[in-house]
């Protein structure tokens, strides 16, 4: 029980009428980050004093008509977090202290909202598992047993458990959408340019957005609200006016027509799951919404996996190439300065980050950048284009964000990536960041008593038309009922 | 096919300034022999001859310079803190100059 596991709109009613004071909901936020940090390790760091301090004064101010106010957060570890330790869970960077602060973390400062720290993601969001964090596996609130997901992974774990109401990730292959999917939560990715990145760690620029958490879709609205704009610390902001959509979110579609890619959606293998989601689309029919089964290049779809892995390894290893140790991060010492980064790099790096750089590498080397580097951004186009074909006839592309429920740890097989089901199904959402398309997860069926996102994917720009709709399938499914 | 050697491994990692044991170097040459198994299979079936490269979602151009304002700014300590060693105020590294 408590106020974190309802509604922004719901906790700033109780603020309003004194239900509760900042002070009590930053206590209970810290209370049960506590419990989720023993039951699945989903922080990094925690900032206590400094979110009481600015709840004490908080409480001395008067209520503002600001969604975010005193609303305790939480940050994923790669945004830096001016004096605050920010690692991007990886052992290279286990002791810096940014001198700056990111733009996101900043507006949400300046909304007053208060961070209760900083969480656990895939080393340096390299990885969609939630068990590469230089400090441990996170695992699944609702089933331990179970994955999160990653690479927002204790962004994720927070709010699912109700630590927090809203908590920022980062989406750069499906790094948030697909975690709310096992979470059973909202996870919204904006479109590419719409919030700046000045201080998130990139990891493949060309595809990296800022993206979040939130309990339900209306949650989401605000959050663009308060983070989108343009920054002149961002080269790749877009310089359109600051965009208010929450208010517009009103559930209302005027002759809808979403397409569902029937070569990614029949390869779902489990019959009582595909039940499920075919009585989604039904009740979507029955909502006055026209679903078109349609169908695609197969042959072209299936190399979104490859393309994702050569594109964001080969950014991964530039982007990557300056933690050496010298000037921050975790210096090891050597003979002579070559050995010392040697050691440095090779003692920072977790194994899959390493494999993933060599691959860069590879991808990146003068014999392989025309038949591997410039091949993928050729096939990133044709995918694109395609993509944007469909949504010009097409209000969104729907399809659930995943094929089952989290898997069990034991079930994590990384190289059984070859077969249909994990080639698309898996990897298809991936897509929204070859086109920088807003696209959000929404929890929709249930199997075996746990959740499993769809995921809708729109037009770029239209941020406010993805959320809109929604909303709108989130109050036919029965969410958010706080 | 091609194959890659754990050797060739061994040269790239080098490059990257970064080392890792036997049995990751195998697991390397496993992923590598996947992904490549789907290039080829790619290159069999899509043909991009006459694509442009996308770098970037939108074919924009971004010109979002600052203005030019005569700024100073000082964070020398502050960044400094972050460094493993310290010496009259600049970072202490070996010598690399023979």
């Amino acid at each position: 029980m408590g106020y974190l596991d309802q509604s922004l709109e719901k906790i700033h009613q109780d603020l309003k009428e004194h239900k509760v004071t900042v002070t009590k909901l930053v206590e209970e936020a810290i209370e049960k980050a506590t419990k989720l940090q023993k039951e699945c390790n989903a922080f990094v760091t925690f900032t206590t004093e400094d979110a009481l301090q600015k709840a004490k004064e908080l409480d001395q101010k008067e209520i503002t008509e600001n969604l975010f106010f005193g609303i305790p957060f939480a940050i994923k570890d790669n945004y830096a977090t001016k004096n605050v330790l920010s690692t991007g869970s990886s052992r290279i960077l286990n002791n810096y202290l940014p001198i700056y602060e990111s733009t996101a973390t900043d507006l949400l400062n300046h909304a007053d909202a208060i961070s209760i720290g900083k969480t656990v993601l895939d080393e340096l969001a390299m990885g969609g598992s939630g068990l590469s964090g230089a400090t441990g596996v996170v695992k699944n609130p609702l089933d331990p047993q179970r994955l999160i997901g990653g690479s927002s992974a204790g962004s994720c774990a927070a709010v699912t458990a109700g630590v927090v109401p809203f908590a920022l990730g980062s989406d750069t292959g499906d790094s948030v959408r697909k975690p709310a999917s096992f979470g059973g939560i909202v996870g919204f990715k904006p479109t590419w340019g719409r919030i700046s990145r000045f201080g998130l760690y990139p990891f493949a620029p060309s595809l990296d957005t800022v993206a979040f958490f939130t309990r339900n879709v209306k949650d989401s609205a605000y959050a663009f609200d308060i983070l989108n704009g343009y920054d002149n610390k961002d080269m790749t902001s877009f310089n359109f006016p600051k965009e208010k959509v929450y208010s517009k979110i009103d559930g209302n579609l005027k002759s809808p027509k979403i397409a569902v890619l029937k070569e990614i959606y029949e390869t779902i293998s489990n019959p009582e799951i595909k039940n499920k989601f075919d009585h989604f689309f039904n009740q979507c029919k029955k909502l006055g919404i026209q679903v078109d089964l349609i169908s695609i290049d197969k042959k072209l779809y299936d190399t979104i996996y490859a393309t994702y892995m050569i594109l964001s390894c080969s950014e991964a290893t530039s982007n990557n190439a300056n933690l050496d140790g010298v000037n921050f991060g975790n210096y090891q010492d050597g003979n002579d300065i070559d050995k010392a980064i040697i050691a440095t790099r090779t003692n920072g790096f977790g194994e899959l980050i390493k494999r993933r750089f060599i691959f860069g590498s590879y991808f990146l080397s003068k014999e392989n950048q025309d038949k591997m580097f410039l091949k993928a951004k050729k096939l990133r186009r044709l995918i694109v284009e395609d993509v944007n074909r469909i949504l010009n006839q097409y209000d969104a592309i729907v399809l659930p964000a995943s094929g089952n429920i989290a898997p069990l740890f034991e079930e994590v097989n990384p190289t059984d990536r070859l077969s249909d089901e994990y080639l698309l199904l898996e990897n298809h959402m991936a897509i929204a960041n070859f086109g920088g398309l807003p696209s959000i997860t929404i929890p929709c069926i249930e199997h075996e008593g746990l959740p499993i996102g769809i995921n809708i994917t729109g037009k770029a720009f239209q941020d406010k038309e993805v959320l809109n709709l929604a909303y709108a399938l989130e109050k036919m499914i029965g969410g958010n009922k706080k | 096919m091609e194959k890659i050697s754990v050797e060739k491994l061994k040269e790239w990692a080098l490059n990257l300034k970064l080392d890792m044991s036997d049995s990751q170097y195998a697991t390397l040459q496993d992923e590598f022999d996947i992904l490549l198994r789907q290039m080829d299979r790619i290159n069999q079936t899509i043909d991009t001859t006459h694509v442009v490269p996308m770098s970037f979602p939108f074919d924009v151009t971004f010109t979002n310079l600052r203005d030019d304002d005569e700024v100073e700014e000082s964070h020398r300590d502050e960044i400094l803190k972050n460094a493993h060693e310290v010496m009259d105020g600049q970072i202490k590294i070996h010598k690399v100059v023979e």
